[in-house]
Formats: C-alpha cells, structure tokens, sequence
C-alpha cells in the first residue's frame, strides 16, 4: 500500500511518514501542490493526504488536477479550519474523506485504511470474531468464550465499532461520531461511562482485559 | 488651490449650503429688482406720448369751440393743477405769441420765437441753469394759427438707467450678503455635525470607543443623528469590551491547560525519567491539549453562534426526535449517577433549525441538569407549545443557583461555584444562549437556590409537516 502526503509544514509531514511507515504503508512526500501533482501522475498511490493550504498550488486545486486527469486516488484532505468548506464536499469523490487540523493520528490511522477496505470492495463479514470473542452481525448476539453477553444497542454499537478496529486505538471522538452520530464534543465524558459500561459486561470474570485505555488517545481493543 | 482640492472642496455640505443660500438670496433679489424696474417703467410713463395726448386733445377742442376755449380750458386747467407742469402757446399766423401758460419757475428757458417753429417736429429747449430739457410739440390749428405744447422730459430714461445702476451695485451686495449669510447659516447648521466628524475622527485615531458627541437636546434631525451615532459607539464599545473580556478569559482559561501542558513535558524531559515515567507524562500531555481543543471548539461555536457567522443547516425538526437523541446520549451518565431523567413531549411540536446544533443545545443542558444534581435526583424534560411558540423545560432537582448568581450564567466561562470539583469549562450555558439566539430563540433559567433550576428555550413554531 503505498500513500502520497502532500503537506508543507515539515513536522507535521514528518510524524505523518513515521507514523504512516509504522502501520506498515509506504510513503511519499510532496511540500508543494506542483510536486504533488506530479507525484501522483508518476505513481498510482492507494491513498493521498492532501493539506489544503499549500504552496505554488492548493490542494483543492490539486485534487481538481488529479480529476481531470481521471486519477481516482481516494484522497482525505486536511483542513485548518473547523467548518468543512463546501468546495471540499464538492470534490468528495464517494471515497474521499476529510480531517480538520489538530487531528489525532490514531483517527487519520483509522480513515486512510477505511478507505483503503471501501477502494478494494473488501466484503462485509457477517461476524467478527477477536480471539475468544465473536460477534454476529445478522442476528447481533455477542458472546465471550461461548458465554452470551446481553448488549444494549449503543453497547454494541460500540463493541461493533471496536471489533472492527481491532488492535487500532479509536479516539474518543471516533466514538462518538459512530455510535452516536454526534460531531460536537460534550462536555460531560459520555464516552467513558460508555466503555466502562461496556467493559464490565465484556471483561468483567476474565484474566484478559479486551477493552483497553490508552490515556490521551482513546481505547483499543486487544488483539491477542 | 489645486484642481482637486477645489473639487473637494466643492463637494463640502457647507460649500453647498452656503452656494444654495446666495443662489437663492439672490435670485430672489433680482426677481425683485425686475418686477420694480418693470413697475417703474410703465409707471414713468413717455414724455412725447403724455404731450402728445395733451395736444389731441386741445386741438379738438379749438375745432369744435375755437381758440378761445383753449385759452379758458388752459386756464381753469392750470387752477385744478391739470396743466400746471405744462407749457401750453398759441401763435398766430404773424408769428407772434397770442396766449402762453407755463408753469412760474421755467424763467430758465429760452422761450422767444426767433423764427415759425416747424410742425410736427420736436424742439428741445435746454435750460439755462441745469440740464432739464424742456420738450415742445408744434401743430396747426385752424386758420395759420400754431398751438404748442411742451412739458419738462421727466428724464425717464435716466430715471430707470440709474435704477438700473442702482439694482446692479445692490447685486454684488447682495452675492455678498448671500454668500456671508449663507456661510454664517451653513456654518451654524453643520456645526453638530462637525462635532459628530470630530468625535469620530478622534476615535478612529486614537482608538478610544468612549468617547462621546455632545448631545444639544434641540430635539432636530441632527440631535437626533447625534443620539443615534452615540448609542452606535454604546453599543460597539460594550461589544469591544465583551470581546477584549472574552479574549482575556480565553487567554486566562488556555494559560492554565498550557501551564500543565509545559509541566508534564518537562517532567517527561527529565533526564532520570523512566519509560513509564515519559509515557505517563505523554499522555497527560495528550489529555491536556485534547482540553485545550475541547475549548478552543467551544469558543469558536459561542463566538461564530454570536456574531451570526454559524452556518446553520435549517431543517424542519421535530422537538421530540432531538430531545430523545440528547437524552439517548446522557442515558448511560444518568444511570450511573442514578438520576432519572423523564420526558414528556408533544409528538407533534414542530421547529425550524439546524438538527446538529439543537442536539448540541440540548446536550449540553441536560449535562447542566445532571451535573448539578444529587444521585437519586430527577431531571424531567418537557416539550409542549405555549402562546405559539416550541417551548423545552429542562428542570432539576440540583443545587439551584443562588439568585445573585443567576444573571451571570449564560456568561463565558462563569462558573457559579469556583471551587465545585466538578469538571467543566463554564462554556456550556453561553454555547446554548448563543446557538438558541441565533435560532429566533428565547431562553430563561429560573432556579431556587437548593432546590433545583428550570431552563426554559423557546422558538418559533417551525412549519407543519405537509
């Protein structure tokens, strides 16, 4: 998998191939919109991570170049500015996405391999399964080690949500955007009363603790 | 003057006011001046005609009744003044003067009859001591006989050229008196205004928003622009103020997390630290800067809510759907903290806004609602239209808030209790005023201290779903 960041701000590009090469995609650079475009006429990327504010030619008009030269390279576009401009949801192809700066990167993580899963038609399973835990998606019976587990719906929204990411830490915000469908942040921490909710019906008898807190990013739930 | 100077000098209010006024003035003045001249004209009636009226009229008497009556009607004429200013001669065929009458003072004219004098001619006698000239009139009578008449020329002509001269001086007088007057008058009328440009001069080059234009309290047009312009500066200077205040708080509520933020770093920084040690400091840094945005976001919402840049996707919502939503989400931190939250909405109350906002309005006042109630506690929540309007109640059975606390809630980042444990930024009450403002809302707490608030929203009612 090999994915093109188009971004100026040298720190931010940085932390962006490391943490990009970590998760085991490989990477290019581009510090300008000119550079990007001809990056992206040379290879064919699976993703592009494109700033709108950029130097020489902005990454609005980067995409529109890429368009027209029929590349449909799913891009996700980093914004500064909190309100989505309507020229981005313009030139959102079905598969592009957008992320508004500061952005965590365990959710830009979590976006560019969604779009990767939706450019290649993966299947949707009708179960998952993580280690002794298994969920079925058709009749929504959750079960650990064979012991069903009773769920109220946001609950296993929620496990549903974590299952899918499995092993991938999911932030707070990702949350609640997809169990709830809420884009603001609320004041109260929803979201922990949640997850505690859910972790004592998971993990509550067990040695393994499944759901786990990473302070200041979220929760993940564990693979092994 | 340079050409565009002059230019904008002519473009001046005073310029004008005062160019009008002289206009005016003294087109005025010469309609006046016309009108007279045009009166004196036919009043000062022409010499020549006047005598030769006079001469008509003698001749036909002299045919009808003879000279004789001409002498009488001369005579009795002089006594009742009709021929007093005239001079009347009857001269026979040997050329000499058979009657004469002429008024007592005209010694100065040469009257002697040197030769026949020509008929139907003038003959302008000048006088001997001024310039008056004495204008004659010579015509036949019947058998050789000649009847002259004369009479002084009331110097018509000079009479109207020196009014004339006399209207012409008084004009550019006059230009000048309009113009003195009409400056004098533009001068004073513009004088509030100048103050007004002065005041606004002053603030716009020193920035000082308290200041004021003096108010005359005449109660006109001006004073009344006067009061307007400073209710404007009122109202830009309370909300400069709000701003700068709000700036502070933003500075002074971010000074804080930031304090913490630099604290964990450098205690991760430090060089004996272990792993768990850094990690621990890492992610406190994390939770730190995630607060930071956390307010940064509410900030912006309040401040795009209020100054009316909020995007609002406006839809037509139904109020029981986005209160079940808020509801749904605060279901599980009611149950832990074994508060029971009750909802009572009418199905078929409608409103008119964006779904997003409103969820986020209610969100966060059923957060305020749990947070500052006991566990056992109850929070009820109903729906229902009052006097044509969508109205929400949110009540609790918390705290309260004290009466002097309650005008200050929907500020920014007040928080009614300082040392309250517990969390918050004190942004939630002014995000919901702002996002309910900038719906046509209306919102009202009331509350009894230690017995529990109500916050009460209302809108406009929103379209029937067809």
């Amino acid at each position: 998998m090999r994915i093109l960041v188009v971004e100026d701000d040298k720190k931010i590009a940085s932390f962006l191939q490391k943490g990009l090469a970590q998760a085991g995609f490989a990477v290019d650079h581009a510090a300008n919109g000119e550079q990007g475009v001809k990056r992206a006429l040379e290879v064919a990327y699976d993703v592009a991570i494109i700033d709108i504010m950029l130097p020489k030619l902005d990454g609005l008009s980067l995409i529109a170049r890429l368009r027209e030269a029929k590349i449909l390279t799913p891009v996700i576009v980093l914004s500064a500015k909190r309100s989505v401009d309507d020229r981005v949801k313009g030139l959102q192809s079905g598969g592009d996405d957008y992320l508004t700066k500061p952005f965590s990167f365990v959710e830009l993580l979590a976006r560019v391999q969604a779009l990767i899963r939706r450019a290649h038609h993966e299947s949707e399973p009708t179960s998952l399964r993580i280690g002794e835990l298994s969920l079925d998606l058709l009749t929504r019976e959750v079960a650990r080690a064979g012991t069903p587990i009773e769920l109220q719906p946001r609950e296993y929204a929620l496990l549903e949500y974590l299952m899918r990411n499995a092993g991938r830490v999911v932030s707070k915000t990702m949350i609640l955007e997809h169990v709830w469908g809420y884009d603001f942040d609320p004041l109260t921490n929803v979201v922990d009363v949640l997850v505690s909710r859910l972790r004592n019906k998971i993990d509550r008898g067990f040695d393994a603790k499944l759901i786990q807190t990473r302070r200041g990013m979220g929760y993940v739930l564990n693979v092994s | 003057m340079s050409l565009t100077s002059l230019d904008r000098w002519r473009k001046k209010l005073g310029f004008k006011l005062t160019f009008w006024y002289a206009a005016i003035f003294v087109v005025s003045f010469v309609g006046l001046a016309v009108l007279s001249y045009v009166y004196l004209a036919t009043s000062v009636r022409d010499n020549h005609k006047v005598i030769e009226a006079r001469m008509e009229s003698l001749r036909a008497l002299e045919r009808a009744e003879g000279i004789a009556a001409v002498e009488r009607r001369v005579g009795a004429g002089r006594a009742v003044n009709q021929f007093k200013a005239f001079f009347v001669r009857v001269i026979d065929p040997k050329n000499e003067a058979v009657f004469i009458s002429r008024p007592r003072l005209w010694g100065e004219f040469d009257l002697s009859l040197s030769g026949p004098p020509v008929t139907g001619a003038w003959q302008y006698l000048a006088s001997r001591k001024d310039g008056d000239v004495l204008e004659v009139l010579t015509a036949n009578l019947s058998n050789g006989f000649l009847l002259q008449v004369g009479k002084v020329r009331e110097d018509r002509k000079e009479i109207l050229e020196h009014f004339r001269d006399t209207i012409v001086g008084a004009v550019s007088g006059m230009i000048l008196l309009g113009l003195g007057g009409g400056a004098f008058l533009a001068f004073r009328a513009m004088r509030p205004l100048r103050a007004l440009t002065h005041a606004a001069q002053s603030i716009v080059a020193t920035g000082r928003l308290d200041a004021r234009v003096p108010e005359s309290g005449a109660g006109d047009e001006l004073d009344e622009l006067t009061k307007l312009f400073n209710r404007m500066l009122e109202r830009i200077e309370a909300s400069v103020n709000g701003m700068r205040d709000a700036l502070d708080n933003v500075a002074h509520d971010l000074r804080t997390p930031v304090t913490r933020l630099r604290g964990f770093l450098e205690t991760g920084l430090q060089a004996e630290t272990t792993l768990q040690q850094s990690q621990e400091a890492l992610a406190n840094c994390a939770e730190e800067s995630e607060r930071i945005l956390t307010l940064l976001n509410s900030l912006m919402d309040i401040s795009e809510a209020e100054t009316g840049a909020i995007r609002l996707k406006v839809e037509s919502l139904r109020v029981a759907d986005f209160v079940a939503d808020a509801v749904e989400l605060y279901q599980y931190v009611a149950e832990e903290k074994n508060i029971s939250v009750s909802v009572e909405c009418a199905a078929d109350l409608l409103v008119s806004g964006d779904r997003s906002r409103l969820r986020q309005v209610m969100a966060n006042l059923l957060d305020n609602a749990i947070k500052y109630t006991q566990p056992g506690g109850k929070v009820a929540i109903i729906g229902r239209q009052e006097d044509q309007r969508a109205v929400i109640h949110v009540q609790d059975t918390g705290s309260g808030i004290p009466a002097e606390e309650l005008p200050n809630i929907w500020t920014r980042l007040y928080r009614c209790d300082k040392s309250r444990s517990e969390p918050g930024l004190g942004l939630g009450l002014s995000l919901v005023k702002a996002i309910v403002l900038a719906h046509q809302g209306a919102l009202v707490a009331q509350s009894t201290f230690g017995q529990g608030s109500i916050f009460t929203i209302s809108f406009p009612l929103g379209p029937t779903l067809s």
